[in-house]
């Protein structure tokens, strides 16, 4: 990514002399969201529809600004490596990173508050710059709306809660950022809240995420009572605002003179003073693949003793017998629980549809550029982690495959414009999920990148149709709104061919790249074979539905109303210049960023040189392409060249009512799942509500207060000289007891 | 007591005379149980108010006799005031009985113009 660098001048990333400078400044890229918010938020309405939205976007653009210079500064191997402290092994390059202040304390474990920019960061970081595009998109599409403050406040402290996320040196710094994004997800689905479905869409999307964070705690906890610490790498120790990097895990030979056989040279993994969670996978791994190779007996020098993958903990937290390799598994699992619920991924993907209830741009903002991609990013960051799980990583990849397949089926039959993006959504991140599961993790943010540009695209595309429409977001009442919008029209052309894979478009660098790495896979372990079928099955459907919602959109007859069709007009230019720069990022981004990214996330680098391997990659460049295109050249006979217009409703195709209805596990989830909830409340209802704290508590305590001052009352004779005896034999008893001794 | 044919008169007539705890105690306890049975058993709020007078001199005689009994005993005690505590106690007592009993006779006198009576068995607004 040395490019990035090059374009600046030479005196900006001069990094050694500057990265203090910008270390200490990371603090800046989230802060500048969050002034935004609250001029926004304090100014009760006062500020027109225009300043806001500037003050928002302004913000907004000079944190991308700031990060994208911070970015730069980390992101070249730097000539004086040694000088600042090393590399980490976990990460090519030197991160930035500055530890602002002591946040938690308790007991032996301490989680400092404090901000880290590598390069996976980084990346993650620069895709949230798409944001200022949609910044700049919303001024024009919330132009007529009464609460156009609310709304970019909203925006903002969802940028400042998304770059908390990624730049939090720590777990729980990443959590607390995780619950932000879910607030302002919340809270921007169910924007217009007059109406109630919308309303109730935003809590189906918090509640649905609850269950995931729920996992995402648990897995912190494991991961906190396995190490003792939750920070990610090694730290000095002290509280400054510019830490220098810290050398992570090293191996060192070393001369042990206490073995009972006399002096012999042993292995020792050094770890650093105060290693973070990455320092310790790192550690672990190393001492494991030592094992192996370099045939010599291991030390492992750390507080927490000596151990390796298969050694029982030391921590008595764990019960007896646990492995570190157990523990690491299961922690694994738990933080895919959390990124299946941010993420929606099976089962927990039913909110991101609904969550289309929202403003266009914040669809294209959170639920398909930024938000939903946080969980891809935690996965990828515990990357080195969940190698060492195999079991987990086994999860992640059959979930992934799965919700890919089953959300492109759904997507085949939407009529509804947002929905099917929505379901295309759902079914890319599970080919990130996929990626990462077959361990080529920069191919996973390499996906989100790529997707990012084309699905932002396409989602202010479809925002762009439904202004032109008033309002109507039913494909089957549009129909040849080429000739009214060409501007959008050739952008969503464009992001269409982009999702649906067809070379050279940003989709197909990322998309068959991963598929490339299942199918390495699969080479080794059989069971990928159905994996990678599950994938390019659901790349079929992904080029099918694409190029049906272009059809059915933009071909044919207008089927629109005569005074629907009286009002269409193309979008004003704060909303097609963002349609037209994305544009150019859904062409090229793909090629532009395809050596570069992937060599320079470094992670999973053995999984992408499995894919170098030659045949493997030709058959699957025919594969991927033929699917591709097959479902192109579908989608263009049936819905342009055949001009059908679907009626998913009505039709009594099995398959097809199968796909409108989402497999019916919608249906599930409201009655058989809310069911069995909804009496188990029922049942704690009548238990503990009712018999416990009304009945028992509340006035079982009222009653036995008025009982005992009922009896009570009859003692009170009114006769001074009863009360003055009582008194006096009180005194008394008090004068025995103290005179007893 | 030490007996006369030791003592000699004089000497006995001051042994009967001279100061002596026990004497003063059973004084006090006296007159604190004669003033706790008024208060008790009388049904005159003006008779037990006098009771209560008595019980406060009763314990003002109390403090007087330790008073007494304990001079020129503070370096036994390691405390030079030792016999002074209970003068300065019974001072502050007769200030307080003095205010008591101003407050106590102006409620039973406006009491007794409203309800014209100071029997305890009428003045039962309490019971219950």
């Amino acid at each position: 990514m040395e490019f990035l660098k090059d374009i600046l001048p030479e005196w900006i990333t001069a990094a050694d002399k500057f990265r203090p400078v910008y270390a200490n400044g990371l603090f800046l890229i989230p802060l500048l969201p969050l002034l935004g918010f609250l001029t926004n938020a304090v100014s009760r309405g006062k500020l027109s529809a225009g300043v806001s939205g500037a003050v928002a976007s302004i913000a907004a653009f000079l944190s991308f600004v700031w990060a994208y210079l911070c970015f730069a500064s980390c992101a070249g191997p730097l000539a004086s490596v040694d000088a600042m402290g090393g590399i980490h092994p976990a990460m090519k390059t030197v991160p930035l990173h500055a530890v602002y202040g002591t946040w938690i304390e308790a007991g032996g474990f301490k989680c400092s508050f404090g901000l880290m920019m590598d390069q996976l960061s980084g990346v993650m970081c620069l895709v949230t710059g798409v944001r200022t595009l949609i910044h700049i998109y919303s001024m024009g599409y919330m132009a007529h709306d009464k609460s156009v403050a609310r709304y970019f406040s909203y925006l903002n402290l969802f940028l400042f809660s998304m770059l908390v996320l990624i730049l939090g040196d720590n777990l729980i710094l990443t959590f607390v950022g995780w619950e932000g994004v879910g607030l302002c997800s919340y809270l921007l689905i169910g924007f217009w809240y007059e109406d109630g479905e919308k309303a109730a869409a935003g809590m189906k999307a918090f509640v649905f995420n609850r269950v995931g964070d729920l996992g995402f705690i648990l897995g912190i906890f494991t991961l906190v009572a396995a190490f003792g610490t939750a920070d990610y790498i090694a730290t000095t120790g002290k509280i400054g605002t510019y830490t220098k990097p810290v050398v992570g895990p090293r191996k060192v030979i070393e001369v042990d003179e206490a073995a009972p056989e006399g002096k012999r040279e042993r292995l020792v993994v050094v770890m650093p003073d105060h290693p973070g969670l990455l320092d310790y996978a790192e550690g672990l791994s190393m001492v494991s693949t030592a094992d192996s190779m370099a045939k010599l007996p291991l030390g492992y020098k750390a507080d927490r003793g000596n151990f390796d993958l298969s050694g029982t903990m030391g921590p008595k937290v764990f019960p007896a017998g646990w492995t570190f390799k157990f523990a690491i598994t299961l922690a694994c699992l738990m933080l895919f629980i959390g990124a299946c619920g941010k993420s929606a991924q099976l089962p927990l993907y039913a909110w991101l549809p609904d969550a289309m209830a929202g403003p266009t741009p914040v669809s294209a903002l959170i639920h398909a550029a930024t938000m939903v991609t946080a969980g891809v990013y935690m996965v990828v960051r515990m990357a080195p982690f969940y190698v060492m799980a195999p079991d987990a990583l086994e999860v992640v990849a059959v979930v992934g495959a799965c919700t890919a397949l089953f959300a492109a089926l759904i997507g085949l039959t939407q009529t509804d414009i947002k929905k099917v993006l929505a379901y295309s959504t759902v079914s890319q991140l599970g080919y990130m999920f996929l990626g990462a599961g077959v361990g080529a993790f920069a191919l996973a943010i390499f996906h989100v990148v790529t997707h990012a540009f084309f699905k932002a695209l396409l989602f202010l595309c479809s925002g762009s149709v439904i202004h032109a429409m008033s309002g109507e977001q039913d494909m089957t009442k549009m129909g040849g709104l080429r000739k009214y919008l060409p501007v959008t029209y050739w952008t969503m052309l464009i992001g269409s061919i982009a999702l649906a894979g067809i070379f050279p478009f940003a989709g197909w660098w990322s998309k068959d790249a991963i598929l490339a790495n299942v199918l390495a896979k699969a080479e080794h372990d059989s069971m990928y074979w159905i994996l990678y079928l599950m994938g390019c099955v659901g790349a079929f459907c992904t080029a099918f539905y694409s190029f049906r919602l272009i059809g059915l959109t933009f071909f044919g007859e207008c089927r629109a109303s005569d005074e629907v069709k009286h009002h269409i007009h193309e979008s004003p230019p704060s909303m097609t210049v963002p349609l037209m720069v994305l544009a150019v990022f859904a062409v090229i981004s793909g090629w532009w960023l395809h050596a570069d990214l992937v060599t320079f996330l470094f992670i999973g680098k053995e999984a992408v040189q499995n894919a170098e391997n030659e045949h493997v990659h030709h058959l699957n460049l025919l594969i991927t392409s033929a699917a591709a295109l097959g479902g192109v050249i579908a989608a263009c006979l049936i819905y342009i060249k055949g001009g059908k217009i679907p009626k998913p409703a009505q039709t009594r195709n099995p398959l097809v009512r199968l796909s409108f209805n989402k497999f019916y596990l919608e249906w599930f989830y409201d009655h058989v799942v809310t069911g069995v909830f909804a009496i188990f409340a029922e049942a704690l209802h009548l238990f503990v509500d009712v018999l416990i704290i009304d009945f028992l508590i509340v006035n079982g305590v009222g009653k036995l207060v008025r009982g005992a001052g009922g009896a009570l009352r009859r003692t009170q004779s009114g006769l001074i000289n009863v009360y003055a005896t009582g008194i006096l034999v009180g005194a008394l008893v008090v004068l025995f007891y103290l005179l007893r001794g | 007591m030490v007996p006369l044919a030791e003592a000699g008169v004089f000497g006995w007539l001051l042994g009967l005379f001279s100061f002596k705890l026990v004497s003063c105690l059973a004084l006090a306890g006296a007159i604190f149980a004669i003033g706790a049975w008024g208060v008790l058993a009388r049904r005159n709020v003006l008779v037990m108010l006098i009771s209560v007078e008595l019980m406060l001199n009763a314990v003002m005689l109390t403090f007087v006799s330790f008073s007494r009994a304990l001079v020129n005993m503070g370096p036994q005690l390691s405390n030079p005031y030792a016999a002074e505590g209970g003068q300065i106690f019974a001072l502050f007592i007769i200030a307080i009985a003095a205010a008591e009993a101003a407050v106590g006779l102006a409620i039973v006198i406006s009491y007794f113009r409203n309800r014209q009576t100071v029997d305890t068995r009428e003045i039962r607004a309490m019971k219950n």
